[in-house]
């Protein structure tokens, strides 16, 4: 071989000073060559292509237009006639993205239409090398292409074909890969994948470009550091991320209950707000009555005058228990309910409500108890239990019938104060709703008008360690049974001192 | 002498609503809720029906509904309710008229006369 053939017209200028050491070079057929700047892979390519033609080798380069562009004037200014050299079909450019296009369409590479259209390519340029045992030195990003795309199934498919045609042709393929096709942490197994489709690797230039062994050895014990300290940060992160998901989701549930809770505030107002309304209808009208009489100048007729005042009392009466009941209420919102228990003989207590509500119904109210039963409760609070209980069984049987009030002590040493009705009853589907401090407004309106009272009552009684169960009775209506454990039995505290 | 049909399921209100209304020339029956009502009717006939709307047993929609399937010469109705939606829940059942509670004797006495006036 001679000069003129391989290098043109051109004298030879000498190739750039030597490095003190030379870096780690691939002698493989088919080796993958990683850059982090367009300098480094031109640098490299530079020396490949270069080596190649001097040795009267024949170089198709595969590149994009920019790199082609860069490394024309690189060969050129090394001496090396590329146009020359084109035109004996030695120096082989060609675009990257349209000799991917034209055997892997839509991304998909076609085995048939690359070793068709590179093995031509492949075996004209081997024609045009000079030499002996002439060989085709080949670069190609193609492959950095579909990487970029993200399409790493396919550039692992071509390298595959790379491989082949080291088997079929006299070949070097170098690859190039920027690091930055592989930013991400997932991004490492498709790497490792492609270094194992290659015969050959060489990392990035800040590794190659070490002067020498010592120096690279130093410069891998710093990676291996930052790999481990970037894994631990990543993991930091992530736990960082799991805790602050999880605090979110505490704060959205925390905010979520707290509309509610303002909602069910809102509703709760509005509920009481028409409950006070009733007495307060018949207060105004007794009222207007009586004002029309007076000013009609005729007198007020005394049966009359007592009807009105009748209804004032029992009214204001009325209203002085609901407010109790919405205070009541709110105290236990606000966990405040004071419970004051004494000794009191709880026989005595429910007769006097019973007592009181015969007067006011036509109902039958029948009382049985023994003749007493000495436990520690609150009395005024117990005395708005009975009240409660025996105001809802009068009040959802219109239509009259006995009222069945039994109070006895349990097996276990318990109380239990049962209030039976014959009413209407309380479908049992209902049966936990009814005690919702709130049932009124959204339960079923036949059942409606039940107010605070088993909400107030159920508190009461839990205050109290018991518990308010419905029961089914043997005929229609409904049963509501206190039960209070035996600590609440006299016997069972310490006396007061 | 005119009749009118007080649902109510509060007495006292009851016992008021048809002092007023008897004091105004008419005959008044009562009844606690809608149940009750829809037995009134079948002996007293109203000529004029006012209407609570949150009853025990049987509340004012179920007794409107039931009233209207019944018979085909219907009384006007009135609904007399708290709710602050009084004109809502009249327009829900077809009222001929709503007053909200509390309301005054004049007001009562006039819607009353009204509807019975657009229903002769």
């Amino acid at each position: 071989m001679t000069s003129s053939l391989c290098l043109g017209e051109r004298p030879v200028t000498p190739a750039r000073s030597r490095r003190l050491a030379e870096p780690p070079r691939s002698s493989h057929d088919h080796t993958v060559q990683f850059y982090e700047t367009d300098a480094a892979l031109l640098g490299e390519l530079e020396r490949f292509v270069g080596a190649a033609l001097a040795a009267g080798d024949a170089a198709v380069v595969i590149a994009t237009e920019t790199h082609r562009t860069a490394l024309a004037e690189r060969l050129h200014a090394r001496g090396f006639d590329i146009a020359h050299l084109r035109t004996l079909g030695r120096y082989v450019p060609l675009d990257a993205a349209a000799t991917l296009a034209a055997f892997a369409p839509a991304g998909r590479p076609d085995a048939e239409r690359f070793f068709n259209l590179i093995g031509d390519i492949l075996a004209r340029a081997t024609a045009a090398a000079v030499g002996m045992q002439p060989r085709v030195a080949v670069f190609g990003e193609l492959v950095a292409l579909l990487c970029a795309r993200g399409n790493y199934e396919a550039a692992i498919e071509v390298e595959e074909f790379g491989n082949d045609l080291t088997r079929a042709h006299r070949v070097s393929i170098l690859c190039g890969y920027p690091l930055d096709c592989f930013a991400s942490a997932a991004d490492g197994e498709p790497m490792r994948r492609i270094c194992e489709a290659h015969s050959g690797v060489v990392p990035g230039e800040s590794y190659t470009a070490l002067p020498d062994d010592d120096r690279r050895l130093r410069t891998i014990a710093l990676l291996q550091q930052k790999a481990r300290a970037l894994e631990a940060e990543v993991e930091a992160r992530k736990r960082a991320q799991r805790s602050l998901q999880l605090q979110e989701d505490a704060l959205r549930e925390r905010n979520r209950e707290l509309r509610e809770a303002l909602a069910a505030r809102d509703e709760f107002l509005s509920v009481a707000a028409h409950e006070l309304k009733t007495p307060i209808t018949s207060l105004r009208t007794f009222a207007q009555l009586l004002l029309r009489d007076a000013r009609r100048g005729q007198g007020i007729a005394p049966e009359r005058l007592e009807r009105a005042l009748t209804a004032i009392e029992e009214q204001t009466g009325k209203l002085d228990q609901l407010l109790a009941r919405l205070l009541d209420t709110t105290q236990i919102e606000a966990g405040r309910l004071r419970i004051e228990r004494v000794p009191t003989d709880l026989v005595s207590l429910v007769r006097a409500v019973v007592d009181r509500q015969t007067v006011s119904t036509e109902h039958r109210l029948v009382f049985e108890a023994p003749a007493y039963l000495d436990v520690v409760v609150d009395p005024v609070r117990f005395e708005q239990v009975v009240t409660n209980l025996l105001d809802n069984a009068v009040k959802f049987s219109p239509e009259g019938g006995t009222v069945m009030v039994e109070l006895g002590r349990e097996e276990g040493g318990g109380v239990r104060l049962a209030v039976t009705d014959h009413g209407v009853g309380i479908p049992p589907d209902q049966r936990d709703a009814v005690f919702d401090r709130l049932y009124q407004a959204h339960g079923d309106r036949h059942l409606s008008g039940m107010g605070l009272g088993l909400y107030v009552t159920r508190e009461i009684v839990g205050s109290h360690g018991g518990e308010v169960r419905i029961e089914e009775p043997e005929h229609p209506g409904s049963r509501f049974a206190v039960v209070l454990p035996s600590s609440a039995s006299a016997s069972a505290v310490e006396p007061f001192g | 002498m005119p009749r009118v049909l007080v649902i109510d399921d509060d007495a006292s209100i009851r016992r008021a609503v048809g002092i007023v209304l008897s004091d105004e020339g008419f005959q008044v029956d009562e009844a606690p809720n809608g149940r009750a009502a829809l037995e009134a009717i079948e002996r007293c006939h109203p000529d004029v029906i006012l209407l609570d709307m949150k009853m025990p047993i049987m509340d004012g929609w179920e007794f409107v509904r039931r009233y209207r399937a019944r018979y085909d010469r219907r009384a006007p109705i009135v609904v007399v309710t708290a709710a602050p939606d009084a004109a809502i829940r009249s327009a829900e059942v077809g009222a001929d008229g709503y007053l909200s509670k509390p309301f005054d004797l004049d007001a009562l006495i006039a819607r009353v006369a009204a509807v019975m006036r657009h229903d002769p």
